[in-house]
């Protein structure tokens, strides 16, 4: 049979074991809560731990954007810890029992909440009879861990992110470059595009090779080859445009016969050497170098000459603005200046009227003696050991065009040499009287030909400097 | 039809209840010396209105007790001493022919149940049929002979005793019937000091003077004073996890066949009121009921045959569980300790 609660009593004692057992409650709550939040921060004290770290190695205006981030985390924890833990949270009815029982109040608690009887005395002493007691090492020791797995995080040097990006591995710097002159040839259109597709493949070949093997003596190598053969492919372009222009030029403007022939042939050859290079010129100059035979160049009008001449100049122009522009080429590979605006015809004078080099307009160096060649121009540049075709030797020497043997078909003329036999009446031919050896390498002049590379006519270039 | 709600004791009457009880435990352990909790428990049955089985040896004071419980009461006792040959009829009442105004007829003679206060001294030497006479009639208050249903006095109150010793020839009470008792008391051997106390003030042969101390109306408001003692709810709580954990699929009850049963909760219910009343309270408490649990349980858990090859008792598998189930139902975080107070 129920029982009539509906009692009132002690409502001081009441409010005195309520905010009792309200406040042990929210203890053992606490705890709850505490158990489901600490595992939760621990795992963001790491994840941020780690942040921290990427931060600092990033740049360190996100370290305050990870601490935000590792705050609102912890905060976010929290709620979901409290929604976790929420069932098992104590009421306060069940911290009642708790207390009572600890306390050993019979049970007089619950039956005072449930209105029978009076509520117990205000007066006992709860000192060292809490009925519970806080194990404060495991969360001390969790939070602890976190706060110094962070501040290690800000403590631990961290290298910089840019170095290591700056560390990080680059193309060889020949292909690169290579790479840009032929950028800059494309857009001043100063070479045809199957020359500069042909260098971008090489270019392609070097880079396809594994980034960790860029590095390696093979590969530097083979960009520099790359480098020294586009160099000299570009400087032999261009000397072949300034043959060509010169021998155009000279054609149009000798009445000569023999001139006219020895011109003709020059510009004969320097066509020939310009289809056959390994860099060809784009535009105008390539076009009407393709157009006209070698044997038909000689027919040409002097007002096509000459506009062959400007072609060629126009694309000598273009050629060398634009390795001006890409860095690293030594300009001077290319040959002097000629077409500066001074040497333009000023169209008033004589020799303009007469169709012929206009002297009035004409730059200091190219009213020098001896412009136009080797035979013409104005001599050995200041500071310079001479011509490459003379290399000061007791015989004459003649450099023969690059070329390249993979090109060529089988029986192919590639060059021809004018040359003759220089013996050398001084020379010393060992002993003339009986008995002694004779000389050996006593040859003739062919044997002499020089083959020098690009290269090795720099070295000794160099060497006479 | 709802039952009108009883009003709870108020602390006066609580106190009052307390003084009337402490004189009757006073006068009987004038007459049993030494075996105090026996007694205290023989008056929490009696305030329960429940029956208490007593095992003990011959010789402990156990009719003693019952006489003496009787004499404090004012009420009617008598002592039955089971036999393999007692009849039902022996222990109820028999119809017996008589001449009534000329005319034969059968009236109801009634057996020694009819008192207040029955000890069924080694009640298992009867046979079953004799026992489930008495337990039926323990069970519901009342003898139903020919027909016609006779209602036991009030209070009426069973001690039954049996020995545990010489088991020849006896007819143990089944579980079913054991569970209609309120406790199962052992009697323990008394003690040097109590032996030396009675060889001193008894004498064979001569009774113990007793005083009434509460008659059979102030008993009957006594054990209304304990239906009116207020069961928290938490503590209605403890009682059944209690129960609930002797059944054998909890892992705490291992080597229990059979746990206990709802009326072991009521039973335990009112006897933890009925210990709260004693003790002056208007309320049951948790240490109430753990002070009851044992005499309570104890004969109403079956165990299986391997945990008594091993030695459990019931009364270590109670014992048990009364350290594992606590009054707080609910765990406490690992940051929290409980206080031992």
């Amino acid at each position: 049979m129920p029982i009539d609660t509906n009692l009132a009593r002690d409502p001081a004692g009441a409010a005195h074991w309520e905010r009792r057992a309200r406040l042990l409650a929210a203890e053992i709550n606490a705890g709850w809560w505490l158990s489901s939040w600490l595992p939760t921060a621990l795992v963001i004290g790491i994840a941020g731990t780690f942040a921290l770290l990427w931060a600092r190695w990033q740049a360190m205006e996100l370290v305050p954007f990870a601490w935000g981030a590792i705050g609102v985390a912890l905060v976010l924890a929290g709620v979901a810890a409290w929604f976790q833990s929420r069932p098992r949270f104590e009421s306060v009815a069940s911290a009642r029992v708790l207390l009572e029982e600890r306390l050993g109040l019979h049970a007089r608690l619950s039956s005072a909440a449930a209105g029978v009887g009076d509520w117990p005395g205000r007066r006992i002493d709860l000192d060292g009879r809490w009925p519970v007691r806080v194990r404060a090492t495991r969360p001390v020791m969790l939070l602890a861990l976190v706060g110094a797995m962070l501040a290690a995080a800000m403590a631990i040097p961290v290298a910089d992110a840019g170095a290591f990006r700056r560390r990080s591995i680059e193309a060889p710097a020949d292909a690169e470059i290579v790479s840009k002159w032929i950028d800059e040839l494309r857009r001043e259109e100063a070479i045809d595009e199957r020359s500069a597709g042909e260098v971008n493949e090489r270019i392609e070949e070097i880079l396809e090779r594994p980034r960790d093997a860029w590095y390696e003596h093979a590969t530097l190598e083979a960009a520099g080859t790359l480098r020294e053969q586009t160099a000299a492919e570009l400087a032999t372009l261009a000397r072949n445009l300034a043959a060509a222009e010169q021998a155009a030029a000279s054609l149009a403007e000798s009445p000569a016969s023999s001139e006219r022939q020895r011109d003709s042939q020059a510009l004969a050859t320097a066509a020939r050497q310009l289809a056959l290079g390994g860099m060809r010129p784009a535009g105008d100059a390539g076009e009407k170098l393709g157009k006209e035979a070698a044997e038909a160049i000689a027919d040409l009008s002097p007002e096509q000459l000459r506009e062959l001449a400007a072609a060629l100049r126009a694309n000598r122009s273009k050629l060398k603005a634009a390795l001006a522009k890409a860095a690293n080429f030594d300009l001077e590979a290319l040959g002097p200046e000629s077409d500066c605006e001074g040497c333009k015809p000023c169209g008033t004078c004589k020799e303009c009227r007469e169709g012929k080099p206009c002297k009035k307009g004409a730059c200091a160096a190219c009213s020098r003696a001896g412009r136009g060649g080797i035979n013409r121009g104005p001599g050995e540049a200041p500071m310079k050991a001479g011509a490459e075709e003379d290399l000061g030797a007791t015989r004459r020497e003649l450099v023969t065009a690059p070329t390249d043997i993979e090109r060529s078909a089988a029986g192919e003329l590639l060059d021809v040499v004018d040359a003759e036999h220089a013996v050398d009446e001084s020379a010393y031919t060992g002993a003339q009287a009986g008995g002694t050896i004779a000389p050996t390498a006593d040859g003739g002049g062919p044997s002499r030909v020089d083959n020098l590379l690009p290269r090795e006519q720099d070295a000794v270039r160099r060497f006479f400097k | 039809m709802k039952p009108p709600a009883l009003i709870p004791l108020d602390d006066a009457q609580a106190r009052h209840a307390a003084e009337s009880i402490g004189r009757l435990r006073r006068a009987l352990q004038g007459v049993l010396f030494g075996q105090n909790d026996l007694i205290d428990l023989v008056i929490v049955g009696v305030l329960a209105r429940g029956h208490v089985l007593l095992e003990g040896l011959p010789g402990l004071g156990k009719t003693e007790l019952v006489k003496g419980l009787a004499r404090a009461l004012d009420l009617k006792h008598k002592r039955v001493q089971f036999t393999p040959d007692l009849l039902p009829g022996d222990i109820t009442g028999n119809p017996v022919l008589e001449e009534v105004d000329g005319r034969r007829a059968f009236t109801f003679q009634p057996g020694p149940v009819f008192a207040n206060i029955l000890l069924a001294d080694e009640i298992n030497r009867a046979s079953p049929k004799t026992q489930s006479a008495l337990l039926e009639a323990m069970q519901e208050r009342c003898v139903t002979v020919m027909g016609q249903t006779h209602a036991l006095p009030n209070p009426f109150l069973v001690l039954a005793t049996q020995n545990p010793i010489e088991l020849e020839g006896t007819y143990p009470l089944p579980e079913a019937q054991l569970d209609r008792f309120l406790f199962k008391v052992d009697v323990p051997a008394a003690s040097i000091e109590t032996l030396e106390r009675i060889v001193l003030e008894r004498e064979i042969g001569v009774p113990p003077e007793v005083p009434c101390v509460i008659d059979a109306h102030a008993l009957t408001a006594l054990q209304d004073a304990v239906r009116r003692v207020y069961m928290p709810p938490p503590v209605a709580n403890f009682i059944a996890r209690l129960v609930a954990a002797t059944a054998p699929t909890n892992p705490l009850a291992a080597g229990v066949r059979y746990g206990a049963s709802p009326r072991a909760a009521l039973a335990l219910s009112a006897a933890a009121r009925a210990r709260g009343l004693c003790q002056g309270r208007i309320n049951a408490s948790y240490e109430d009921v753990r002070d009851v649990a044992l005499p309570v349980l104890r004969h109403r858990l079956v165990l299986d045959y391997g945990a008594r090859l091993e030695g459990l008792t019931p009364d270590g598998i109670v014992a048990r569980l009364l350290d594992a189930v606590p009054a707080h139902d609910k765990p406490l975080p690992t940051s929290l300790k409980a206080a031992k107070v």
